[in-house]
């Protein structure tokens, strides 16, 4: 492919990268979008337990053999080596054109005022590295609104008496409630709780030329061959390719970040599909990869100019990797509950995120969960209960419609010791060194779980459940709602990018992924991310029209 | 059994487990235990064998097929002979060697000659650690795994004959 300088190169095709790829394509940019993995089309999708996104190997990549990571738990150990589905250590973002957009459960949140601020709430905490953003939520609501509308989220206005104030309500209808939903909405009002439709960025009605939700039970984890759920594959990306101003560079793997003779970057090395280098220059790099994968590049493109790493003169680079921990409850009834219309979220409380006495740090939502498929349910029994034989075969027949599982994403706090670094010994396909985890909850963490799952399970019994149990968080280990290793701040020294997403050290490099979060919030990310995406990338095309960052000009 | 019955009991698909590997009854005993099972890439005859009398333990067949019927063995082999199957082939190799190791200290005989109360037994003891220690739980998780994914999963995969599971538990995907 020959190499021809484009204005912007953005690395990661997923909920960032894609929104940036759209906002600058069509403001008149050249763009080329580097993915990794595939593209995947509805021939490549299914309802198939064993061939999701959480199965081995995980249907929308990355492919195993050539992407291990290492994990440990403290720097006190050794790291040991996992794979993508083969070590449940090993997040679950697919690699495909879409990023893990293409398979996520489309939970479309806006953050709370508390979680941009979360330091100045609720003071210092020890052991955690806890600050407030450079930003706030007023500064994203028109971002969110952009991102509700051009994803086309569902959900009802007013409904959550928690919820900040939004200027204009959501674009399509919530999903319909179903006999879950009825039975927690219920349960929840005789508690004085306060139910609402939770928002998903799945339409409910046709929208922008798409397909409205069929209501399947396969969705966490699974492409929605429907077009129903808004992963970057279906809505940015489509725009950006329209405008002719952009290309997405799929099956192509960015290894280094290259800069001038000045230590400003000026493009990309890459592999394509057959493990051909290339090199692509641009004046701008986006870097959208992941929380894992985002700081690995930055290190891995160290030069004589950036010797731990690009852009990480603070040595922030990789550190504060954060996660939700999951609060999961689950009760059994004596009478049944179908699972008749999915995705299976249709109720969600927020009394117990930021709630007003403070008698826990941040918190998380409550919901009816995703509808449980039949693998899932043959792995989750009450404790006690008999996990194979005649027991458990006759548990499976009498209760998997007897039966109710309530979820949760908990805020969990930074910590600085949790991080990514590179492994000083394991290398990947392409002779790259892998990402080396390293991520250990802390004491509060369970706690914050453990108060979220007290008023789950309160919630099942007030349901009628006659056996509720709870599920539990290991000792660490990140997954889908990554976050934090490359945070955005103020200060040069504590942080890796300004407000706008904006590289410290060089001007011509920004991060849009869950990276830059500073905490995250009991909340799923993905809309925030992108609202952060359309936030930075309204100031890029600001800054562009004086062109500061052409042919290597300081800005 | 022979091949009168096991053909009757085919055809009533009885609560009679049958396996699901086309292995003969009346000629069994006559293929070499160490050789490839028929309609197998991975598993030995001995293998397959043992992976039938474990998957009847872990979802014995009532008025639903067990998952020996169901396939449990063919999907295993597939997860063997698969991509991924490097992660997999010695755990199953040495685990299943720890069956027989188990069975012939406390029985005296191989796993598959046990009757069906031993054999729970035996896998109960395995599960718990106390007859495989560290090793034996971790495989037997395993295999449990294994067996249900199959047992559980979509019938393309081998190991749920006619979505019989789903028939029993009424999903209707």
């Amino acid at each position: 492919m020959a190499n021809q300088k484009v204005d912007v190169i953005v690395v990661g095709s997923g909920a960032g990268g894609g929104v940036m790829a759209k906002e600058l394509a069509t403001a008149g940019l050249s763009v080329v979008v580097f993915e990794r993995g595939h593209v995947y089309t509805t021939a490549n999708y299914n309802h198939d337990e064993l061939e999701s996104q959480y199965s081995v190997p995980p249907a929308y990549g990355p492919s195993v053999y050539d992407n291990p990571r290492t994990f440990r738990y403290t720097d006190r150990e050794e790291a040991t080596l996992s794979y993508p589905g083969i070590n449940s250590k090993y997040g679950k973002t697919a690699a495909a054109v879409g990023g893990a957009t293409l398979a996520y459960g489309a939970a479309a949140w806006r953050f709370k005022r508390e979680d941009f601020r979360m330091k100045s709430t609720y003071g210092s905490i020890p052991g955690s590295s806890v600050e407030d953003w450079p930003i706030g939520y007023d500064d994203l609501e028109p971002y969110y609104e952009k991102a509700e509308y051009e994803l086309g989220v569902s959900g009802l206005a007013d409904a959550d008496p928690f919820a900040e104030p939004r200027k204009k309500p959501f674009p399509l209808p919530p999903l319909p409630i179903n006999r879950q939903g009825e039975i927690i909405r219920d349960a929840g009002r005789r508690l004085g709780w306060h139910p609402f439709p939770p928002p998903f960025a799945i339409i409910t009605q046709p929208y922008h030329g798409r397909n409205a939700c069929v209501q399947c039970s396969w969705c966490l984890a699974y492409a929605c061959e429907a077009g129903a759920k808004s992963g970057t594959q279906i809505t940015m990306l489509p725009i950006a390719l329209k405008t002719g101003k952009c290309e997405v560079r799929a099956n192509s793997f960015v290894t280094r970040i290259t800069t001038d003779n000045q230590g400003r970057p000026n493009g990309v090395q890459y592999f394509d599909a057959k493990k051909q280098g290339h090199e692509q220059s641009a004046d701008l790099v986006v870097v959208a990869c992941s929380a894992t994968e985002t700081p690995r590049l930055l290190l891995n493109s160290a030069n004589k100019f950036h010797p731990k790493g690009l852009g990480n003169s603070s040595d922030q680079v990789g550190k504060n990797l954060n996660d939700h921990t999951g609060a999961d409850a689950f009760g059994l009834f004596d009478f049944e509950i179908p699972h008749d219309k999915g995705p299976g979220p249709s109720i969600a409380f927020n009394d117990w995120n930021h709630p007003k006495t403070r008698d826990v740090v941040g918190g998380g939502y409550i919901y009816n969960y995703y509808c449980t498929l039949p693998i899932e349910f043959a792995s989750n029994r009450p404790p006690g209960a008999a996990r194979w034989g005649k027991e458990h075969k006759d548990f499976q027949r009498k209760y998997f419609h007897r039966y109710l599982h309530l979820g949760s994403n908990c805020q969990a706090m930074p910590q600085e010791r949790n991080r990514v670094d590179l492994d000083p010994k394991v290398r990947d396909a392409w002779g790259l060194p892998v990402a080396r985890v390293t991520h250990e909850l802390m004491e509060l963490d369970h706690t914050i779980a453990n108060f979220v799952m007290d008023k789950e399970e309160q919630l099942l019994r007030e349901a009628g459940a006659i056996r509720v149990w709870r599920g539990g968080n290991g000792r660490g280990g990140v997954y889908d709602h990554q976050n934090g290793t490359c945070r955005m701040g103020d200060d040069a020294k504590s942080s890796v990018v300004n407000r706008y997403c904006q590289s410290h050290d060089v001007d011509n490099l920004f991060i849009t992924d869950g990276s830059v979060l500073v905490t995250d919030a009991g909340f799923n990310p993905s809309l925030t991310i992108q609202a952060v995406s359309f936030w930075a990338a309204d100031y890029i095309k600001k800054q562009w029209s004086g062109s500061a960052w052409r042919e290597g000009k300081k800005g | 059994m022979n091949r009168r019955r096991f053909l009757k009991s085919m055809a009533v698909s009885s609560t009679v487990a049958v396996s699901a590997w086309p292995v003969r009854a009346e000629n069994g005993a006559a293929l070499a235990q160490a050789s490839v099972a028929p309609g197998c890439k991975v598993l030995t005859v001995e293998q397959a064998f043992l992976l039938d009398a474990l998957a009847e333990q872990i979802v014995p067949a009532d008025d639903f097929p067990g998952a020996k019927e169901a396939g449990a063995v063919m999907y295993i082999d597939r997860v063997l002979a698969g991509n991924y199957g490097r992660f997999y082939r010695d755990r199953y190799a040495q685990g299943l060697a720890l069956f027989d190791t188990a069975s012939d200290k406390r029985f005296g005989k191989r796993f598959v000659s046990l009757n069906s109360s031993e054999q729970n037994q035996l896998v109960k003891a395995m599960d718990s650690g106390e007859a495989g220690g560290i090793e034996g739980k971790s495989f037997f998780s395993l295999l449990l795994r294994h067996v249900m994914e199959g047992y559980y999963g979509d019938p393309q995969h081998g190991a749920n004959r006619g979505a019989a599971s789903w028939k029993m538990i009424k999903f209707v995907g």
